[in-house]
């Protein structure tokens, strides 16, 4: 744990409140709070200036885990990890953060920004870390519930695992998360919803009805996609399919077909926070993966050009409810 | 005097015993046995046969002992199995993936 000296009080943080839990954590923000029960996974955040946090890390002897960069070399984001204090995250104005080793405290040091765009860095990218440091094991997935049971998608970036998450839930599924999920072998593989966020793209949102439009919930921002704090499901609910969505565009027809074997390496290779490889992060992936190998279904969905996300969430549906 | 049918190195493989080291750990995913090198992060996939002789040649005290073993599981020639097993052992030993010791 990462011990807090007494500042001064920063109301930041206070805009998670009402956000208990995400990828399968209890959060505890601020020092004053009580810690949940004991038995459940908990990560407490507490909020610093952003000079004492790096004052903390200077101590640290960190090896570059990670380093985005746009095109012409600015820094976009940068994860470093020290073996004994864990990792440093930070993007430019979207704030910096030090994950505890064990993913069981975040410091944050957050910039003057409206709480849904600092968001997207505690959302995206720390709270999926410090789940996968805690035993968890986060994949790059979008995932809806319906009926009680998991539909997740994976897919590249761009493809539209989002957008389809979207329209099913528009359509009248539960949103379990936006972007990353966190899955957990128990009796049964289990996913455990996100927080409450998405973010769409204009042209998906004139696709749907203003009925569905309200089933996103509120509107709370608009960057270059519109930004959304949607209700997701309480807990975690079991698995029930994968669909591994890929842009076919000279294909005929949408497809949506059940592999005949699991994918093997598109398992393996769905994983996020891959840049953690810790002996016990891998094996907890690879016993993942063949428990999702025997127990989940999986789909394989070719879109072609002219299929929408629509579309595809239609199909899906279908295919949930025959 | 009559040659040995069997190349000395096959000879040698066939009667040490096949460990996996504990950095390895391998899973059967249904199409295929994936094993991790938990060191490099490395994986390794075995077709569903290759994954039993995997788990055949950790339960028996040479490899000799595995492979007849498996012929009897397989209804296969021993001295076919044994080759198969010996070919297996040397691309695992080769991979860091087992280790191969005097029994």
């Amino acid at each position: 744990m990462i011990a807090a000296p007494a500042s001064r009080p920063r109301p930041a943080l206070g805009a998670l409140a009402g956000v208990e839990r995400a990828f399968g954590l209890e959060l505890a923000i601020g020092r004053g709070t009580p810690t949940p029960p004991p038995g459940r996974r908990t990560v407490r955040l507490v909020e610093l200036e952003a000079a004492e946090l790096e004052r903390r890390w200077r101590a640290a002897e960190p090896e570059v885990a990670v380093d985005f960069r746009f095109p012409d070399g600015r820094p976009m984001m940068r994860v470093d990890r020290d073996e004994r204090l864990g990792y440093r995250v930070f993007a430019p104005r979207f704030g910096r953060y030090l994950v505890a080793a064990d993913g069981g405290s975040v410091v944050c040091a957050l910039p003057e920004l409206a709480p849904w765009r600092w968001q997207r860095l505690l959302y995206a990218q720390v709270l999926p870390l410090a789940a996968a440091l805690q035993g968890l094991d986060p994949l790059h997935a979008s995932a809806v519930a319906l009926d009680g049971r998991v539909a997740a998608f994976v897919a590249a970036s761009g493809t539209g695992k989002t957008s389809v998450a979207a329209h099913l839930v528009a359509l009248g599924a539960d949103l379990v998360t936006d972007d990353v999920l966190a899955v957990e072998a128990r009796e049964r593989v289990v996913a455990h919803p996100g927080p409450p966020a998405l973010a769409l793209a204009g042209r998906e949102l004139r696709a749907m009805g203003a009925a569905g439009r309200a089933r996103l919930g509120p509107r709370v921002g608009r960057a270059e996609k519109t930004h959304f704090a949607p209700p997701v499901v309480g807990g975690p609910l079991p698995l029930a399919g994968i669909y591994f969505l890929r842009r076919e565009p000279a294909a005929p027809e949408l497809r949506l077909d059940p592999f005949e074997s699991p994918p093997t390496r598109l398992l393996l290779g769905g994983s996020f926070v891959s840049h953690v490889r810790s002996p016990e992060r891998l094996l907890v992936h690879l016993e993942t993966c063949a428990r999702l190998a025997r127990a989940v279904p999986t789909f394989d969905v070719a879109v072609p050009s002219g299929a929408s996300a629509r579309d595809v969430a239609a199909a899906v549906l279908g295919q949930l409810r025959a | 005097m009559t040659p040995p049918t069997t190349p000395p190195e096959d000879s040698a493989i066939l009667e040490a015993r096949a460990t996996v080291p504990p950095h390895v750990v391998y899973r059967d995913l249904v199409s295929e046995v994936v094993v991790l090198n938990l060191q490099t992060g490395r994986y390794h996939g075995l077709n569903p046969t290759g994954g039993r002789f995997l788990s055949a040649l950790e339960r028996a005290e040479t490899v000799r002992d595995a492979a007849t073993a498996l012929a009897a599981e397989f209804s296969s020639p021993l001295e076919e199995v044994e080759r198969d097993v010996v070919e297996l052992c040397a691309d695992l030993h080769s991979r860091g993936l087992i280790e191969l010791t005097p029994a």
